[in-house]
Parts: structure tokens; C-alpha cells; sequence
């Protein structure tokens, strides 16, 4: 039986659905976006790993990883939908986040390759309507064509590589394999955006609304690489082929585009030029899983890539919180942010801890396994440093939050009225009838819970700023209680994939 | 792929992408290639709805027609020469990936509006199907339903694209200056 994963991807067609037809309702699209996303988060939770759906010749496998990656991003698009909503809400979004939970379950539980990367692909397509808001300059629309372009070319190139390994039989020619890997290669670095291809990305993440951003640059390439690095495990590293100097070229890119992006990050004064450079940084290490034969390898990027997604949709969101809060998304203009939303500066600092970890804690270890097995030595090292240069600019922007004089500290300090004190008599009264106290006391505290509940609609009216910054908070919270190890996320990524099961 | 009117891109794109299933190779399943027609069948009507709701008018292409039409004939008298060569299978699906990723490549790289970038990923996504039927011989209904689905996916995203823009601009030309590019980013 596989009712969980029907289960799934029913509710998201029909929240697919459901959200376009009442798309230009901005209220009815709103709540059936929230209640979808809780409904996608639940139904999540019901798939059940080894039930298996038929089509055709092949098959959805359930799996402990899929299961935890749907549970993860329909909580956390869930958590970014309620933040566009206190903040900066789009409509657009919800129909995407549908589709796009849809087609990475799709493209997580096929058995063949081929067809998970287009599904794959066709959810980053179809994403592809959250990156404008009108009036938009010419250079906006032209950066969501070089989008388009960007992921029909590396849809392309990967079916076709992925094809081609497979065209030669149980043991195809060397230069098939070769031809196959480099053509895989080069479609990673296309959609994961590494240097010298990184611009599109970069530029996304700059002019796009920052809610539909994670979905566009974080959770579908990093769906699609998953697949691509289960080809690379199952299809390629079985032949043991000598791939040589493609293997170098690949290691070169990755090494590079981890060094130079976090150089570059360290420059940038615009906080989403900052998440724009920290994406193409950390999604270079599947690159580097590529480039090594080790099994390890594989299990460690793809436990990487959830947090990875997840973290990047934390840090979407504070940017799109701190955008929100305080109008401008410059570094330097935002002198003692942290005072004023203490609760985002915590998130800030859960980001920054859940990105790179500790040593032994499960983002520090990947980063350091993938780029010792790669590159061993010196080098290793270097680059494993340079690994962690953007973690110094996120610092430096909570050092810029933290210090420097608040905006609020012209204003006169506000007389704070002295407490009323009880009278001694009053206070042995209590003390002797007590129950009818703590009775009385309850349904005091009752009435205080009612009436805030009566007035969250018209605070959430009048003043979103706080829950701006608590989902931000929440937000956060998502990527660092799975490395503190909530969920066995080490366990479902060890498990095998289900393009193994179709083998 | 030559012609500066939308309508005539949209309808081209149609008939290529009718004409695909036939030209695999082996035919898929009944179902498979109902579904196969009805996907192009839709997409075309996306990019026909695009076209329609805006101008047909756009941007020239930039080798000139001829040039790129040349390429393409030359990338389908290859595919023959080389599928007959190869003795492998049918020539036919090397052909029409070979002309068909040509015209992609060309739209792709070359193309200044939606429509034509758009229709270069649609083209794209179709020469990679063709590619994978030639290479592996045989086509599941399962490579088929996500071909399909990734080719209109691709269509959603040219018709928003171009409706988009056009309400932006008035027009369908992206056409920028490096500094307004480097201004984002």
C-alpha cells in the first residue's frame, strides 16, 4: 500500500489547483495556502518508508530520507508563507511551493533517473512565476529569462548524460562513461549556479521577491542534485572508470567556486548578495561529492543538502524579516538592528551555527569529509577555510546589529509607574484560602488568555513587527533542531535511494 | 525559428512538438502518446494565449534566419549520416535531436525576447527526449508523462514570461545594457 505518498501528492495538486483558481482572491488564497501547507506537512508525516507506487515500468519508492525532506520543506515553506504574510506576501508563491513539493516528492521516490530529473526540472520551471513583481525593470525580467534558461539547459544536459551511461549496457565504453559524467557535471554547475556560471543565481536572489527565492535557488536544485549524485553513486562509481581529468576539472570547479564565492561573499554590503554568494558557495560541495568515489561521499552530501535547503530558507527569511523591519537590506545602514528585533539576532546566530556547525556536529563533519576525501593535504585545508569566510560577513553583520547607537536612544527614558504591593493582612489571607486563590488567580489568567486571543487579529492589523520576528526566530529554529539531531537525518541518508531499488 | 512573428514561433513550436513521438522512433503507448499530444497540444495553447494576449511582433533573430535554418539542416543531414553510420537503431530520432538541439541552442543563446528564450527550453527539453530515445533504444511511458510534463511546465513558464514582460514594457525585447545587469548583482 502507498496511501501516505497519494496522500501527498494529492493535497499538493489540489492545493495547486485550489490556489490558481482562487488566485486573484487575495484572502481565500491566503487561507488555502496556509491550510494546504499544513495539510502538506501532515500528509508528509503519514508516508510511509517502503510503500511503492507503480507507473508504468517503474516506481515511487518511499524512503526515511524522502519522507524527513517532505516533513522539513512543508514546514518550512509553511513557517515562510506565514512570514510573507506578516511581512511581504506574494501571490504567486503559494501555487510554486504546491508544485514544488510535488515534484520533489516526485523526483525523490523515482526509480529512474531520467525522468526524477525532469521532474525535478519542471518544478524549478514552474517556479520560475515567483521571481517578478511588477512594475519590474528590464533588467529583473531579463534575469528570470537567463533563469529559464539556465534550468531547460541543465534539464537538458543531465537527461541526456544520465541517458547516456545507461545507453552502453551493463559495461558501456569508457569514453560513453566519461561523456555521460562531464555531461552531468556540467549541468550541476549550471543549476547549483558555481563560478564561472554563477551570475543568474546570484542576480535571482538580488531582484527576486525574497519568499519564493529558497523554493527557486535552494530546495529544487538541491532535489535535483540529490538525483544527480544517486546516478553518479548507482550508474557511474560501480564501472570504477578512469575519469581523470574530468574528475579534476570537476574538483577544480568545486575547490574554486568555494574559495572565490566565499571571498566574495566577505565583500558584499547587500544582505542578499551575501545569501546570493553563501548559496553558490555551499551548494559547490555536490560538486565535490562528484569528484570523489567514496560512498561516504554520497551519504554525506545528501544529508547535507536538506540542511543545506533548510538553512537557506532561514536565511531568505531573515532577510525578508530584516527587510521588512527595517527597511533596507545594506549592512552598513543597519546599525543596531539586533537591539531593536533581539529575536532575529538570535536567529542570525542559529544560522550561522546551523550552517557550519561544530567540530563533530553534522554540517562541520560533511563540509570537512568532502573536502578531505576530495582534496587531502594543505589544500584541503585552505579550502576548507575559505569554506567558512561568508560565516565572518554574517557575523559582522550581528557585530553591525549589536553595537553602535540605536536609533530609539534620542527618545527620553519612559517613567516606569512603581508595582502596587499587597498589604501584610491581605497577603495571610491568600496564603490561608489558598485554592479559592489559585482559583481565582486561573481564571483571572484565562480571562488575560481570551482577551489576547480576541485581540491577535487587531494586533496581527496594526502591528506585524513582532510576528515578523518570531517566525524569523522560527524559521531558524527548523535547520538547527535537525543538526542538534531531532530527527535520525544521518540514518535516512545512509538508507539507499530508490534509484538503488530500481536497479 | 526564423520568422519575426510570434504566431508563426507558437505554431512552429506546435508542430514540433506534435511531430516529436513519430520521429523517436518507436511509438510509445496508446496512453503514453495521448498523453504526449495533449501535453503539446496544451503547451502550444499556452504559448498561443502568450501571443495572442500581446504582440506578435518580436525581436528579429540575431545570425539571421537563413543562418540559423542552415544550421539546423546541416544538424539534421548529420544526425542521418551518423545514425546510419553508427548502424545502431533508426537514424531518424539522431536526426531530429541533433536539428532540433541546434534550434535550441540557437534560441537559447541568441534569443532577446521570452518567446524565443521560451521556446528554446521547450525545444531544448524535446532534443534531450529525442537524444535519450536514440540512445537507449527504446522509450518508457514513464520517460514519456515526464518529457511531457517538463515541455509544458517549460510553456507555462514562456507564457508568464512573455505575458510579464509585455505588461512591463510594451513590448517583448530584453534587450540591456551590461550596467543595468551589474546593478542587481
Amino acid at each position: 500500500m502507498s496511501l501516505g505518498l497519494i496522500l501527498f501528492l494529492g493535497v499538493t495538486s489540489a492545493g495547486v489547483v485550489l490556489s490558481l483558481a482562487t488566485r486573484r482572491s487575495a484572502p481565500a488564497l491566503r487561507a488555502i495556502a496556509t491550510v494546504g501547507l499544513i495539510c502538506c506537512a501532515l500528509a508528509a508525516l503519514l508516508v510511509q518508508p517502503g510503500e511503492q507506487l507503480r507507473v508504468g515500468e517503474a516506481r515511487l519508492v518511499a524512503t526515511p530520507y524522502l519522507r524527513l525532506w517532505l516533513a522539513s520543506a512543508s514546514l518550512s515553506f509553511l513557517v515562510l508563507h506565514l512570514l510573507g504574510l506578516a511581512s511581504a506576501w506574494q501571490r504567486n508563491v503559494p501555487p510554486a511551493m504546491f508544485s514544488g513539493l510535488a515534484t520533489m516528492a516526485v523526483a525523490l521516490a523515482l526509480t529512474d533517473h531520467g525522468s526524477a530529473l525532469l521532474a525535478a526540472a519542471s518544478g524549478a520551471l514552474l517556479a520560475l512565476g515567483t521571481t517578478i513583481v511588477l512594475p519590474a525593470p528590464v533588467a529583473e525580467l531579463r534575469v528570470a529569462a537567463d533563469a529559464l534558461r539556465a534550468t531547460a539547459a541543465s534539464a537538458a544536459l543531465a537527461v541526456l548524460g544520465a541517458s547516456w551511461a545507461v545507453a552502453g549496457g551493463p559495461r558501456p565504453e569508457p569514453v560513453i562513461v566519461l561523456a555521460a559524467y562531464l555531461l552531468v557535471v556540467a549541468a550541476l554547475v549550471q543549476r547549483m549556479g558555481s563560478i564561472p556560471l554563477h551570475l543568474p543565481e546570484v542576480r535571482i536572489v538580488r531582484s527576486a521577491p525574497m519568499s519564493g527565492v529558497p523554493l527557486l535557488v535552494a530546495w529544487l536544485p538541491a532535489a535535483f542534485a540529490v538525483v544527480a549524485v544517486s546516478w553518479h553513486q548507482f550508474a557511474v562509481v560501480p564501472l570504477q572508470p578512469d575519469l581523470g581529468a574530468a574528475r579534476q576539472i570537476t574538483l577544480l570547479i568545486g575547490a574554486g567556486t568555494l574559495v572565490l564565492a566565499g571571498v566574495a561573499a566577505l565583500l558584499q554590503e547587500d544582505l542578499a548578495n551575501l545569501v546570493g554568494y553563501s548559496i553558490v558557495q555551499d551548494g559547490a560541495l555536490v560538486l565535490l561529492a562528484l569528484a570523489q568515489s567514496d560512498p561516504a561521499g554520497a551519504t554525506a552530501i545528501r544529508a547535507w543538502l536538506l540542511i543545506f535547503a533548510l538553512v537557506k530558507t532561514a536565511t531568505a527569511g531573515l532577510v525578508l524579516a530584516i527587510g521588512a523591519l527595517e527597511g533596507t537590506r545594506r549592512v552598513p545602514d543597519l546599525v543596531g538592528w539586533a537591539r531593536r528585533t533581539p529575536s532575529l539576532a538570535i536567529a542570525l546566530a542559529a544560522i550561522v551555527v546551523a550552517t557550519y556547525g561544530w567540530p563533530g556536529a553534522l554540517p562541520f563533519q560533511v563540509r570537512a569529509d568532502l573536502i578531505g576525501l576530495s582534496l587531502p593535504g594543505p589544500a584541503g585545508t585552505l579550502v576548507l577555510l575559505c569554506s567558512l569566510l561568508p560565516a565572518i560577513a554574517f557575523i559582522r553583520a550581528l557585530w553591525i546589529g549589536v553595537r553602535g547607537t540605536d536609533r530609539w536612544r534620542v527618545l527620553p527614558p519612559v517613567a516606569v509607574p512603581e508595582r502596587p504591593r499587597l498589604p501584610a493582612s491581605g497577603f495571610r489571607e491568600e496564603y490561608e484560602d489558598r485554592p479559592a486563590i489559585v482559583r481565582e488567580r486561573l481564571a483571572r489568567v484565562g480571562r488575560v488568555v481570551l482577551r489576547e486571543i480576541r485581540w491577535l487579529p487587531i494586533a496581527w492589523g496594526a502591528n506585524r513587527a513582532p510576528a515578523t520576528a518570531l517566525l524569523g526566530l522560527l524559521l531558524a529554529l527548523l535547520p538547527l533542531a535537525l543538526v542538534v539531531g531531532l530527527a535520525d537525518l544521518r540514518g535516512a541518508a545512509a538508507g539507499s535511494p530508490p534509484i538503488a531499488a530500481g536497479r | 525559428m526564423r520568422a519575426p512573428d510570434g504566431r508563426a514561433i507558437a505554431l512552429g513550436a506546435a508542430l514540433t512538438l506534435l511531430l516529436a513521438p513519430v520521429a523517436s522512433g518507436a511509438l510509445p503507448d496508446a496512453i503514453a502518446l495521448a498523453y504526449r499530444i495533449v501535453a503539446a497540444l496544451l503547451s502550444a495553447y499556452l504559448l498561443w494565449m502568450a501571443v495572442r494576449t500581446t504582440t506578435p511582433f518580436v525581436s528579429p533573430p540575431r545570425l539571421g534566419g537563413t543562418a540559423e535554418a542552415a544550421f539546423v539542416g546541416v544538424g539534421f543531414v548529420l544526425g542521418l549520416v551518423l545514425g546510419y553510420g553508427s548502424g545502431e537503431g533508426s537514424a531518424a530520432p539522431l536526426a531530429a535531436a541533433l536539428a532540433t538541439g541546434l534550434a535550441a541552442l540557437s534560441l537559447l543563446v541568441f534569443g532577446r525576447d521570452p518567446l524565443r528564450v521560451g521556446t528554446g527550453a521547450i525545444l531544448g527539453l524535446l532534443a534531450a527526449g529525442l537524444g535519450q530515445a536514440w540512445l537507449t533504444g527504446t522509450t518508457t511511458d514513464l520517460a514519456q508523462l515526464a518529457l511531457a510534463s517538463a515541455i509544458l511546465a517549460a510553456a507555462a513558464a514562456t507564457a508568464w514570461l512573455t505575458l510579464i514582460t509585455f505588461r512591463a514594457r510594451g513590448a517583448l525585447d530584453l534587450e540591456t545594457r551590461g550596467r543595468e545587469l551589474r546593478e542587481i548583482g
